[in-house]
C-alpha cells in the first residue's frame, strides 16, 4: 500500500511539473523591443595573456586576412545559418592546440544548438586556428571566469610584465569582449575585430524612450529615474554603464542593477517584470528580440528541436556522465579521508604523532566546511594548482575538490557513527586478543556504517547536487547542459522542469539504494 | 599461572588500586569481593591489560604483560573474559561470535609461519648443509582452522543447548542466553584462565541461576578462574580461595570457610554483617 501511495504522489508530482510547462506555453509571454540608441562605442577584440607577443602578432597578423564583414552578414539572420562545429573541449591528447576561453550564451557571437557551436567568434577562432595551424579547442566557462583563465596567475606581481609568461588555463578568449581599462590591467587585447554599442530592451508596452532618438536624451531620461531596475549579463560593459568605470564611463547611481549568468536570464527577468530595462550589446540584443519575436508559442516544439534535432541530448547524457561520476568518487574520496580522520580522532589517549595528526584533521574539516564549494573549486582551480605549476583536466580536479569537501562532512558523520558504537564490542574483541586495527575493521566500523547509512545517503544526495556549480571550471554537468539549451533557445521553462525530474529521478534512484542497503543490515536488528 | 606484584593504577590524580599482591595458582579459583568503587573491576580489567597498570608488574606465561613491549594480544587468546554486559558482537550471528575469533587467530598464525618459512628457505640458499634453519611445520590448512573452529562452537553450543540459535543475531536472545554464550566464546579460545566480571548483574533474577550453574560446570573442570561478584552463596561455593578488597587494597584473603566463618578485620566484618 504504501508503495502504491508513493508511485501514485511520484507521477502526480512529475505530471505537475509537466502542467506547469504546457499551461506557460498557453499564456502569451509579453513581447518586448529594443531602444535603437547606441550607448556607448566600444571594439570587440581578442583577449591575450600579457606577454605573449609573438602569439598576439600572429593572431593579428591572421585576422587581418579573415573576412570578419562577411562572417557578420551571414549571422544577420541567425536561424538560417545551419552548419555549426564540432570542437573539443578539453586539450587531452590534442598536438599543438589553441585553447579558447568563450561563454557560448552569447547569440550571435557564440552559442551553442545541441552539441555543435554556432556564432561569429566561433567562426573566427576556427579560422584563426586554422591560419596558425593549431587545433581549435573551445572551453565553454562561466562569462566571469574568462578574463581569469587567460590572464593565469602573476606569480611575481612586483616584477614589471615584460617578458612574463604566466601560467595560463587557455591562449585567448574570444567571447564579445570589449576593451576596457579594468581587463587591459589583467589582458592584452588583439587588433579589434567587431565595433559594438549597448542598447536597452524594454518591454513592447513601455513608452518612455520612444521619443527618444539621440543618446543625450535616453541619458537624461536614465539619470532622471528612481526606482527603476536594470538587468545584464554581469561582468559585460553593460554592468560598468550602469555602475560606473573610471574616467570612461559615468555610471548612474540612482538605478540599481541586477547581474545574471546570461542575457537571456536578463531577458526572461524583465519578461516576468523583475527589471525594468535590460542592457546588452547591440548585436545580442537584436538576436534575443527576433528570436522571441519568432518562436513566442512553441516552447514544447523548440526545446524538442533543441534537445533531439540539434542533439542535445548528447551535451545532456555527458553531463550526467559527469555528475554522476562527480558525486560518486567523491563521495568515495569523502567516505576514505572521513573514516582515516574520524578513526584517529576517536582514539583515547593520542601520542604526540596522533595529536599532530589530529590537529591536521581539525584544521582540514575547518577549512572545507567554513569555505562554499564553488569557492574551493575557483581557488583550486585558478588559483592553487597554476601556482604548483601542474595542468590538471578540470573533471579531475571536480572530483577532487568535491571529495575534500565531502571528506570534512563524512569525517563527523563518521566520527558520530563510531562513537554511537557501544564501547563494550571494542573491549570483547581487545579482551579475545583482536588487534585494535582488526577490531576496528570486523567489528566497529561495520556496526557504525550500518547506523550512518541514512546520513551517508543524505550526503551523497547533497554531493549530487552541489555538482550544478562544476560550471565555474568549464565542465559540463546535467545543470550546464540545460543551461546551454535554454541558453541556445531563449526558452527556460521547459528545459529547467525536465532538469528537475532528472535530479528528482536521479535523487530517488539514491533513496531506493540506501533503503535496499537499510534492509540488507537491518538483518541483525531482528529474528530470522 | 599469574603474579602480580606491587600493581598500582591511578585515573588521573586518584588512585584505584594501591600496591596489590596476588598469585593465582592452576586449579586455583580466586573470588574477589568488595564494595563498589574499592577497584575489585579495576583489578580484574588489569589483569588482561584491558586497563593498562600505571606501576608493578603481571607475570602471565612467563612474561611480565604490564610492559609496553610485550605483545599483549598474543597472551590475551590464552586469557578468556566474560564481562558484565556480555559485550557479545552485534553484527555476528551466534555462531560467528563464537568462530570469529579462532579463525581470525588461525589464519593469523597460518599466515606468519608460511611467510618465516618463505624467508627460511631463502636464506637456506645461501648457508651450508649443516647450518641449515628447519621449516616450521605447518599442520592446518585455512579450510581446516575453519571445519575445527566450526566443530568446537557446534560442540560448545549444544552443550549449553543453545544449538538451534546458531544463527540467530544476539539481539533476539535473552540476557542469560546471551551470557552464556559470551561464556562459551571464551572456552572456544581453549583459555588457561578465565576472568569474570560480574557475570550475572546484569541479568534478571530467573536468569541468573542458569549462568551461575555453566560457570560452577567450568570450574568443576579443573579451570583456572578469578571472578569479581557479588553473589556470596556462589562464593562460598566456588572458590578456592577469597579475597576482599577496599580502597584499592586486598584487606583479607583466606579460604571460604574460614573467610565466611571467621573474617578478622572489622571493615569485613561490616562489609558481611551488611550483605549476608
Amino acid at each position: 500500500m504504501k508503495k502504491i501511495t508513493t508511485l501514485v504522489l511520484c507521477v502526480f508530482i512529475i505530471c505537475s511539473f509537466l502542467f506547469v510547462g504546457v499551461s506557460c506555453d498557453k499564456k502569451q509571454p509579453t513581447a518586448f523591443k529594443l531602444i535603437d540608441v547606441k550607448l556607448t562605442d566600444e571594439n570587440y577584440a581578442i583577449a591575450i595573456g600579457k606577454g605573449k607577443t609573438e602569439l598576439k602578432n600572429q593572431i593579428n597578423n591572421a585576422l587581418a586576412e579573415i573576412d570578419v564583414d562577411a562572417i557578420i552578414e551571414k549571422y544577420q539572420d541567425m536561424e538560417s545559418v545551419e552548419k555549426g562545429y564540432d570542437i573539443p573541449n578539453s586539450a587531452d591528447g590534442i598536438e599543438n592546440p589553441l585553447i579558447v576561453a568563450t561563454n557560448a550564451e552569447f547569440a550571435p557571437f557564440e552559442y551553442k544548438k545541441g552539441a555543435q557551436y554556432f556564432g561569429i567568434d566561433v567562426e573566427i577562432a576556427v579560422a584563426l586556428a586554422e591560419k596558425l595551424g593549431k587545433t581549435l579547442v573551445l572551453v565553454n566557462m562561466n562569462f566571469d571566469a574568462i578574463i581569469t583563465s587567460v590572464a593565469g596567475v602573476n606569480m611575481d606581481e612586483g616584477v614589471s610584465n615584460d617578458g612574463y609568461d604566466a601560467y595560463t588555463h587557455c591562449d585567448i578568449g574570444i567571447a564579445g569582449l570589449s576593451v576596457t581599462e579594468e581587463r587591459l590591467d589583467s589582458v592584452d587585447f588583439t587588433n579589434t575585430y567587431f565595433k559594438s554599442s549597448q542598447v536597452l530592451i524594454v518591454n513592447e508596452n513601455d513608452v518612455t524612450f520612444d521619443e527618444c532618438k539621440t543618446l543625450s536624451g535616453v541619458e537624461t531620461l536614465l539619470a532622471g529615474f528612481s526606482n527603476k531596475k536594470i538587468g545584464s549579463q554581469s561582468g559585460t560593459t553593460g554592468e560598468y554603464y550602469i555602475k560606473g568605470s573610471g574616467d570612461w564611463l559615468k555610471g548612474f547611481s540612482n538605478i540599481t542593477f541586477k547581474g545574471y549568468s546570461s542575457h537571456s536570464l536578463a531577458v526572461q527577468d524583465l519578461i516576468n517584470g523583475n527589471i525594468d530595462f535590460v542592457i546588452s550589446d547591440y548585436e545580442t540584443a537584436k538576436a534575443v528580440v527576433a528570436s522571441y519575436d519568432v518562436n513566442a508559442n512553441m516552447r514544447w516544439q523548440k526545446f524538442v528541436k533543441f534537445f533531439f534535432t540539434y542533439k542535445g541530448y548528447l551535451d545532456v547524457v555527458d553531463g550526467l556522465k559527469n555528475t554522476l561520476i562527480i558525486a560518486f568518487l567523491g563521495l568515495i574520496i569523502g567516505i576514505v579521508i572521513g573514516t582515516v580522520i574520524a578513526s584517529i580522532k576517536i582514539i583515547p589517549y593520542k601520542n604526540f604523532f596522533q595529536k599532530v595528526l589530529s590537529s591536521i584533521g581539525d584544521f582540514y574539516v575547518w577549512l572545507f566546511r567554513g569555505t562554499p564549494i564553488a569557492v574551493q573549486l575557483l581557488l583550486i582551480y585558478y588559483v592553487a594548482l597554476p601556482l604548483m605549476g601542474l595542468k590538471v583536466s578540470s573533471i579531475i580536479v571536480a572530483i577532487i575538490t568535491y571529495g575534500l569537501n565531502s571528506g570534512a562532512y563524512v569525517s563527523e558523520i563518521m566520527r558520530s557513527g563510531l562513537s554511537s558504537v557501544d564501547g563494550g564490542q571494542m573491549e570483547a574483541g581487545r579482551a579475545l586478543g583482536l588487534s585494535y586495527g582488526k577490531t576496528m575493521f570486523k567489528i566497529v566500523i561495520p556496526q557504525a556504517i550500518k547506523n550512518i547509512l541514512p546520513t551517508l545517503g543524505n550526503e551523497f544526495i547533497a554531493l549530487l547536487k552541489e555538482t550544478s556549480v562544476v560550471g565555474f571550471i568549464a565542465v559540463t554537468d546535467i545543470t550546464k547542459a540545460f543551461q546551454s539549451i535554454a541558453g541556445g533557445s531563449y526558452e527556460y521553462v521547459i528545459p529547467y522542469c525536465v532538469l528537475a525530474i532528472c535530479y528528482l529521478v536521479l535523487v530517488s534512484g539514491v533513496t531506493l539504494a540506501v533503503k535496499l542497503m537499510e534492509k540488507r543490515f537491518k538483518k541483525s536488528d531482528r529474528s530470522c | 599461572m599469574i603474579e602480580v606484584v606491587n600493581l598500582e593504577k591511578s585515573f588521573g590524580d586518584k588512585k584505584v588500586l594501591d600496591g596489590i599482591n596476588l598469585s593465582v595458582k592452576e586449579g586455583e579459583r580466586v573470588v574477589i569481593i568488595g564494595t563498589s568503587g574499592s577497584g575489585k573491576s579495576t583489578l580484574l580489567r588489569c589483569l588482561n591489560c584491558l586497563e593498562d597498570p600505571t606501576g608493578g608488574a603481571i607475570y602471565f606465561g612467563g612474561e611480565n604483560i604490564a610492559d609496553f613491549k610485550v605483545d599483549i594480544n598474543k597472551h590475551r587468546r590464552h586469557i578468556g573474559m566474560v564481562f558484565q554486559q556480555f559485550n557479545l558482537f552485534n553484527n555476528k550471528t551466534v555462531k560467528k561470535n563464537i568462530t570469529l575469533v579462532p579463525i581470525v587467530c588461525g589464519l593469523e598464525n597460518y599466515r606468519k609461519s608460511k611467510r618465516k618459512n618463505f624467508f627460511i628457505t631463502l636464506s637456506n640458499v645461501f648457508k651450508s648443509k649443516a647450518k641449515k634453519q628447519s621449516l616450521i611445520p605447518i599442520t592446518e590448512t585455512p579450510a581446516e582452522i575453519k571445519r575445527k573452529a566450526d566443530e568446537k562452537a557446534d560442540e560448545l553450543l549444544k552443550r549449553i543447548g543453545l544449538f538451534d540459535k546458531k544463527d540467530d543475531y544476539p539481539s533476539t536472545l535473552s540476557g542469560g542466553q546471551k551470557q552464556r554464550i559470551a561464556i562459551v566464546r571464551a572456552l572456544a579460545m581453549n583459555p588457561k584462565v578465565m576472568l569474570f566480571d560480574e557475570p550475572t548483574s546484569a541479568l534478571d533474577p530467573e536468569m541468573v541461576g542458569e549462568v551461575l550453574s555453566l560457570i560452577k560446570e567450568v570450574a568443576n573442570e579443573g579451570m583456572t578462574m578469578v571472578i569479581v561478584t557479588h553473589e556470596m552463596g556462589f562464593a562460598r561455593e566456588v572458590a578456592t580461595k577469597v579475597l576482599f578488597v577496599d580502597e584499592g587494597k586486598i584487606v583479607e584473603s583466606a579460604p571460604p570457610e574460614e573467610f565466611f566463618t571467621n573474617p578478622k578485620s572489622e571493615r569485613l566484618k561490616e562489609f558481611l554483617s551488611k550483605v549476608l
